[in-house]
């Protein structure tokens, strides 16, 4: 029977996948791509929370979850479009995108 | 083991179709390719969802996160030149899979505590609609309206700062307007 354990394992593994692309890649493009995984699996955790939990108080609460995720992925557009702005513009600074090699304000 | 209903069959190869292409970004070295494997990720969380019998937000995923945020990746990547385009892992390798492994192995720790296999969505069960779009749109627009109105403005204002951000300032575009002539 597959149930709520089998999602969140899912849903912690994408996680963790997410953790180990943002910190370990040189490049920033896959480092907002790491972020994004890592949105992603918040949203399936939200999900199947929502699908699977039971013993809300007010029966509308059931798909809260659902809302939520709406919200993320709202702001996970606009992060999105504002983190590759900066891709751009760090590449038209600095000529690498690289994130060793950005180390300097001015 | 499990037993391969049409449902547990499905979960498995969602599972696969969002996990395996997940791992490939971390392991290809080509960012094209890599991105090319986030998308196939994202269909993999959206059919996560339907499973979930969340038709809305899978939809939602497929256009939005499918759709728009793939298109503005592919737009970054295709922007930078040919020489910052390799996906090579930094030298914080070690420190990022160990700290992955250390992730997963708290959050399976943190799951098998609780029976959580007991809880069967009798919530949900109860409340008998044909989608869930409709009940959504009266939570949207009735107990989380602020949210929902904060958000309307958030978006607004990251489109135009994204605008400003990499718009070049106006003298460069009168200079380059005055070398065309």
């Amino acid at each position: 029977m597959i149930g709520l354990e089998a999602y969140l394992i899912v849903s912690s593994l994408l996680f963790a996948i997410g953790i180990f692309i943002c910190i370990g890649k040189r490049n920033l493009i896959s480092v907002v791509m790491g972020i994004e995984l890592l949105l992603n699996a918040v949203n399936i955790a939200a999900i199947s929370f929502s699908r699977y939990g039971s013993g809300f108080s007010d029966q509308s609460d059931a798909l809260a979850g659902h809302v939520l995720v709406i919200f993320i992925l709202t702001v996970a557009a606009a992060e999105a479009a504002i983190a590759l702005a900066l891709c751009v513009l760090v590449y038209r600074h600095f000529n690498t995108i690289n994130v060793s090699d950005v180390n300097q304000l001015g | 083991m499990i037993e391969l209903t049409a449902y547990n069959f499905s979960f498995i190869m969602m599972t696969l179709i969002t996990i395996l292409p997940a791992l490939g970004i971390a392991f290809v070295n080509s960012l094209m390719r890599s991105l090319l494997l986030l998308i196939l990720s994202f269909i993999g969380v959206a059919g996560l969802f339907v499973l979930l019998s969340a038709d809305f937000i899978a939809i939602a995923q497929l256009l939005i996160y499918a759709g728009s945020i793939s298109i503005l990746l592919l737009f970054a990547v295709m922007l930078t030149p040919e020489i910052s385009i390799n996906n090579e892992n930094s030298k914080y390798f070690l420190l990022a899979s160990l700290g992955a492994i250390l992730f997963l192995y708290l959050m399976i720790l943190l799951i098998t505590i609780f029976d959580l296999n007991q809880l069967t969505g009798n919530a949900l069960n109860k409340l008998d609609f044909d989608n869930t779009i409709e009940q959504i749109g009266t939570l949207l627009l009735g107990k989380y309206i602020i949210a929902f109105e904060l958000a309307s403005v958030l978006l607004l204002f990251a489109l135009i700062g994204a605008i400003s951000i990499v718009r070049s300032s106006e003298s460069d575009f009168d200079v380059k307007i005055k070398d065309s002539k």
